[in-house]
């Protein structure tokens, strides 16, 4: 992003950013489940917002949705209403703690966990109905490489891939990399390692995935393929306390370590 | 008498309208039980016959369209479960319309039903084969390994191609079919419907790329494998040693 002029957090601020074209859209997803997405897509979204960003975290992890229980939310209206037409977009899409708005995909969904054209086509519809409303379109992805969630993906021009130094978290996240690359045909994916064990943990794993990633997934001639660290967030207790307690940390505990990391990772994006 | 141990008579068979559903079955050649008539057995196999005759193509004696899709459904939730790999073949007869329009329907027809029996000789006994529209066929190849996937589409359009139908005395058609592959999505939870359309998307390229061939859709390849896993952990190994 060019210009990232801090602006008033209240939504009255929008009328002065409209000159943008459209929001950046940004995909966080993982390969394996339980590593933090969810965590790093609402408390990113409160550090965007933080900066002036007008920011709409989608949950587009429609089988097993779990937004509403991290930001603990109890949503009336959600993306189902929206899909079976019972609401409109603007009646779903609700403020959440840390300045941002949600637009929550509720229990409801399980119907929708199955890709199939129509949901595809509501989807895309409705990411093209918010694109001009704010800044960024995050999009919290479920686990694994399903089909919903590749589409899901494949709706945000930018990915972020949370991974934590785990051999199965690395390995799925190796296999979702791979298959953005080759299937989608993606040159950039961020990586952001969650749960490091200390600092410099995210530089090692992501030079590892790096050269394994040019081993095997292959540069397209004149289009080297580029894994990017963009943030590394440390094992934190206050993570934890955050996470049980079903509060943002960026709220709740600003000044740890942790809230620092997604504090740089959202300065990273907007740089 | 005791009401309550008597079996309940549900229905009383010889009092169903059984002669139109026996004057189809008679009509399409179908084998009729020997049993009794209105036994049990002798009810359960004019069922059968009728569910077999409204499953099949009654030109080609292939699947028809309903009961592909039946089958297409199942499939997508087996390989979901088991996580197989399965193929889906959609094919097109190439210039059908011109057979038509040059030799008439009663040709057409010929055409349709000789590349219908050569699709059926080409495909396994656990594979669906189905004519799914008028010149339109797919072929479900449960448990199909990806590598063969081009093989099994290549073998089909062969096939076709050496082909010589005999539409009139004395006068033969060469045809040619165009073929779409791709493979179901594993793991996962999918549709049908996408399924198809990744197969016709593919039989599109094979039409564009000059008819007469077969284009498959790459595979999403998400497996790791030892080599990539032993690179990948090379260096966290060494460091926690």
């Amino acid at each position: 992003m060019s210009s990232a002029t801090p602006a008033p957090l209240a939504s009255g601020a929008a009328a002065a950013k409209a000159v943008r074209p459209g929001a950046r859209t940004l995909a966080v997803t993982s390969g394996k489940g339980g590593v933090g997405k969810t965590f790093v897509a609402a408390n990113l979204a409160a550090a965007l917002a933080a900066r002036g960003e007008r920011v709409l975290v989608l949950d587009a992890d429609l089988g097993l949705a779990n937004l509403d229980v991290v930001l603990n939310l109890q949503p009336k209206l959600t993306l189902h209403d929206v899909f079976t037409e019972k609401a409109t977009l603007e009646q779903a899409i609700l403020p959440a703690p840390g300045g941002f708005s949600v637009l929550l995909a509720g229990s409801g969904m399980v119907e929708y966990s199955r890709l199939t054209p129509e949901v595809r086509d509501k989807l895309l519809e409705i990411v093209d109905l918010v694109k001009p409303r704010f800044d960024w379109i995050v999009l919290d992805t479920g686990a694994g490489i399903s089909d919903v969630v590749l589409f899901a993906v494949s709706l945000a021009t930018e990915v972020l891939v949370v991974a934590t130094p785990e051999p199965t978290s690395l390995t799925d996240a190796y296999a979702t990399i791979k298959v953005l690359a080759t299937q989608q045909g993606r040159r950039q994916v961020g990586l952001v390692v969650n749960q490091a064990s200390r600092v410099g943990e995210g530089k090692m794993i992501c030079g590892q995935l790096q050269q394994v990633l040019a081993r095997f997934v292959g540069p397209i001639p004149g289009q080297p393929f580029k894994l990017e660290l963009m943030g590394e967030v440390r094992s934190d207790n206050a993570v934890r306390q955050a996470v049980l307690k079903r509060q943002l940390l960026l709220e709740h505990y600003p000044g740890c370590d942790a809230a620092q990391s997604i504090k740089a990772l959202a300065a990273k994006l907007l740089a | 008498m005791n009401h309550k141990s008597a079996p309940p008579s549900i229905l009383d068979a010889r009092q169903l309208q059984l002669d139109l559903a026996l004057q189809l079955l008679l009509q399409a050649g179908a084998l009729l039980p020997e049993s009794e008539p209105y036994s049990q057995t002798w009810l359960q196999g004019i069922v059968d016959a009728l569910c077999d005759l409204s499953s099949k193509d009654a030109l080609t004696g292939l699947m028809n369209r309903r009961s592909f899709e039946m089958a297409l459904a199942r499939e997508v939730d087996r390989v979901a479960r088991s996580g197989e790999p399965a193929l889906l073949l959609t094919l097109d007869i190439d210039h059908f319309k011109a057979v038509n329009d040059s030799y008439g329907h009663p040709a057409g027809d010929l055409v349709i039903k000789a590349v219908a029996d050569a699709i059926a000789q080409c495909v396994r006994p656990m594979d669906t084969a189905a004519r799914v529209g008028g010149e339109e066929f797919a072929v479900i190849m449960p448990n199909c390994p990806s590598t063969f996937g081009a093989t099994v589409a290549e073998r089909v359009r062969e096939r076709v191609a050496q082909l010589a139908v005999e539409v009139a005395p004395g006068q033969s058609l060469a045809v040619t079919v165009s073929l779409g592959g791709a493979f179901a999505p594993q793991w996962v939870r999918s549709s049908s419907l996408l399924w198809m359309e990744r197969a016709d998307r593919q039989l599109y390229r094979a039409k564009a790329g000059g008819r007469n061939r077969a284009c498959m859709e790459a595979q999403v390849d998400s497996f790791v494998s030892a080599e990539e896993k032993g690179m990948l952990f090379a260096v966290t190994q060494q460091d926690s040693e």
